[in-house]
């Protein structure tokens, strides 16, 4: 039946809008955001779906701060409005595209947290070179995505506890992305989960003044020195990124190779310090270093929590959950995969990323 | 070159590609919006349809404008360009035509700035009055087997409000004086410039069937408390297939009554239909009058009777495209426009722009029930029709 949607010609396929090219129930179409502040004292992440084919809408978001992560989750059916985005508490509103952004989260009775945050960006998006397709053992379609991201700026305030905390000049990525994802092991009876999607996944965004950067390697297991597009299916290791400078300004510039040195701490999942040295396309390099200041451990935006399964049908569902990060035993229920989810991004870091004489912050999401 | 837009940042994606890059290649895509509206006395018609070829980078616009015994028409076709991350696909502007959704499914604005061809300018906003219906399933083509065509279709009735500045008369659009709708499709479009590539096709290739002995029906009847929509192609005499637009084998038909848009009842679906008669204008083939009985899907009947407003209330779509051989998906440089008109009182040179039988787009005056209404009636019809003197 014809929806609000429909009355816009944005149609990709011949189905109304709440109907999706495939009908795989792992369809979604997503955003992210981490935001941190430059002194590393505080980083707020949020994500929110909506899986058209489950008409079901989620929306989750995470503060670290004070040595605590907090978090939020909500569900939401959905009834002809997927582009309406309010989960719960939460809203993500378009103030001008690919400029700017305003994230929220309302006060609420027994909630920790709350927000209020402008994302705004001068800096074009960095989109992949083509889709991310992976097919697990000829059969299980693992990922059929696109996605594109955005580095810039925050400001607003996030309240904890009830210290609010003013925010300026903070740095944030984003990130918009559609299509099958991998949530295996989240929702049973799909098909045998696979084992992984690779040995290790490293993705990071970052910014320094009037440029933006972005890679996103997948290893495979056993090694490949080789390397393709995040849709080569053949075993190599998988890599796209580019450099992008402010809007109108030039196509981006593309990343052709990444050599990693990441050290991790003794769980090995979470990093420590490293370098990566990235070659663009016409011959550049960029030799980087990466120091984490913040931790926000994904499970709290549902991917992989045991209770949250995205996708899955949870209206009316409204989560709140704090944890000690500086407990070593809370950090490893936080990291250990007991849902069986393929999350390529299980922890995320706000990173001061220092090239030469220039320093960046951004966001390095990690799986091992 | 990125082809992110705008709509890339919504929640709406239907494919993993962006919205502006669609997974399907088919150059047949096309995305599309269409009106007519109708003074109530018969003074003048206005319509026009606003196609979007996003895998041929082009947008067309149509336009229609009968004033009197005159149509006018204009014909515009434009590849995109790209303007930062703006996407073509709404609040859309071909050359001096623009339209934007104001309030989707609510409220929908057309323009026509007076640098055409013909000086006509209007501005025109349609408020929804009632509910708006889709097909039950979408419409299938008539092409051929091996590159079928399929339409998801809904269609809105309204009442108008703006202005209209023609022939230097300047009328005021209110909701008293002015009805008329607007529908939505999209498709991967049959029809007829593929043929070529595809061998006859047992149906023509068009979004309805053809061929003798066959009338297409097409209405949207508004009165103050309900409306009636349906879309017929009957091969008279002959079995219907499958009673929705799905199966175009043959005879199809698929129809609704809907309530005013603040009225909580469900709409009824009509399945069947009865006491068809036609009666066309003495001595041609223009169409004069009609009435229909409607069977719903409780087993109600409705009993329609229609008359055109004026001999000459009638758009005829050639005007804007349909029937055009290088209109509705053909390329014609990055930029091109048309115009023409016809003479509606010169009956000598109807075949040139009407040649089936009760040709066009008509308005009507609607008797149901006691109740006055105005109506849309889109038909045509295929000899031989000998019950109607058409042999």
């Amino acid at each position: 039946m014809a929806t609000e949607l429909d009355d816009y010609a944005i149609h990709q396929i011949v189905e109304n809008m709440e109907l999706v090219e495939g009908r795989n129930p792992r369809w979604v179409d997503e955003l992210w955001f981490h935001i941190g502040t430059t002194d590393g004292s505080l980083s707020v992440a949020g994500h929110m779906g909506v899986y058209p084919p489950t008409a079901t809408m989620d929306a989750a978001a995470s503060v670290a701060y004070g040595g605590k992560q907090y978090d939020v989750r909500f569900g939401r059916r959905v009834e002809g409005d997927r582009d309406r985005r309010e989960v719960g508490g939460i809203s993500a509103e378009i103030v001008d595209p690919f400029r700017s952004w305003r994230f929220a989260l309302e006060p609420a009775e027994g909630q920790a947290i709350s927000f209020d945050l402008e994302f705004s960006s001068d800096l074009q998006p960095m989109e992949v070179a083509g889709p991310v397709q992976h097919r697990r053992d000829g059969r299980q379609v693992i990922w059929d995505l696109y996605q594109y991201s955005q580095a810039g700026s925050a400001s607003g305030s996030v309240t904890v506890e009830g210290e609010t905390i003013a925010v300026d000049g903070a740095v944030g990525v984003r990130e918009r992305s559609w299509g099958v994802r991998p949530v295996f092991g989240q929702v049973p009876h799909l098909g045998r989960p696979p084992s992984s999607i690779g040995s290790r996944s490293f993705w990071m965004a970052a910014t320094a003044g009037p440029l933006s950067g972005w890679v996103w390697q997948i290893e495979p297991e056993g090694g490949s020195s080789a390397t393709g597009g995040l849709g080569d299916d053949t075993g190599v290791t998988r890599l796209d990124g580019c450099l992008a400078g402010p809007h109108g300004e030039g196509d981006p510039l593309r990343i052709s190779s990444a050599d990693l040195d990441l050290q991790f701490e003794m769980d090995g999942k979470r990093l420590k310090g490293g370098s990566a040295s990235l070659l663009d396309r016409d011959g550049g390099t960029h030799e980087l270093s990466l120091k984490p200041l913040t931790t926000i451990y994904a499970k709290g935006l549902g991917y992989g929590h045991p209770d949250f399964r995205h996708i899955e049908y949870k209206d009316g569902v409204a989560q709140s959950e704090t944890h000690d990060t500086a407990d070593v035993g809370t950090v490893a229920g936080l990291v250990d995969n007991d849902s069986g989810h393929i999350n390529p991004f299980a922890i995320e870091h706000f990173c001061e990323i220092t090239a030469g004489e220039q320093t960046a912050y951004g966001v390095v999401r990690l799986s091992i | 070159m990125t082809m992110l837009t705008e709509l890339d940042e919504h929640f709406y994606h239907q494919t993993p590609s962006p919205v502006d890059a669609l997974r399907d290649t088919d150059p047949r895509y096309v995305d599309q919006h269409w009106f007519q509206c109708m003074d109530v006395e018969g003074r003048w018609i206005v319509g026009a349809n606003w196609p979007v070829w996003p895998n041929t980078g082009m947008i067309e616009n149509g336009q229609i404008i009968v004033h009197g015994d005159t149509q006018y028409n204009l014909r515009y076709s434009s590849t995109i360009e790209r303007d930062g991350y703006k996407s073509a696909r709404t609040n859309q502007q071909v050359g001096p035509a623009s339209m934007e959704v104001i309030d989707p499914l609510r409220k929908a604005r057309f323009t026509l700035s007076p640098d055409n061809h013909w000086g006509i300018s209007y501005d025109l906003t349609m408020d929804t009055f009632l509910r708006p219906v889709q097909t039950r399933t979408p419409i299938a083509f008539a092409g051929s087997a091996t590159l079928p065509g399929l339409l998801p279709y809904f269609e809105i009735m309204g009442r108008w409000t703006g202005e209209l500045n023609v022939d230097g008369v300047t009328y005021e659009v209110n909701h008293e004086n002015t009805w008329g709708q607007r529908d939505r499709c999209w498709a991967s479009l049959g029809g007829e410039r593929w043929q070529g590539w595809t061998g006859p096709a047992p149906g023509g290739g068009g979004v309805s069937p053809r061929g003798a002995g066959r009338i297409h029906w097409h209405s949207h009847i508004q009165f103050d408390d309900i409306g009636f929509w349906w879309w017929m192609d009957e091969f008279m005499g002959k079995p219907r297939l499958g009673g929705t637009l799905a199966d175009n084998r043959g005879s199809h038909f698929d129809g609704a009554v809907t309530w005013r848009i603040d009225d909580p009842r469900q709409e009824i679906r009509i399945v069947d239909f009865t006491n068809i008669d036609i009666v066309a204008q003495p001595g041609t083939k223009k169409f004069q009058e009609a009435q229909i009985t409607l069977i719903d899907e409780f087993g109600t009947e409705y009993d329609l009777e229609f008359e055109i407003i004026k001999p000459n209330s009638t758009r005829h779509i050639r005007g804007e495209g349909y029937g055009q051989p290088r209109f509705l998906g053909g390329w014609q440089g990055d930029w091109h426009e048309e115009y023409d008109k016809y003479d509606l009182s010169d009956y000598s040179t109807y075949d040139s722009f009407a040649h089936q039988l009760w040709d066009g787009e008509h308005a009507v005056r609607c008797r149901f029930n006691g109740r006055e209404g105005i109506g849309h009636m889109e038909m045509s019809g295929t000899p031989p029709l000998p019950q109607w003197g058409f042999e």
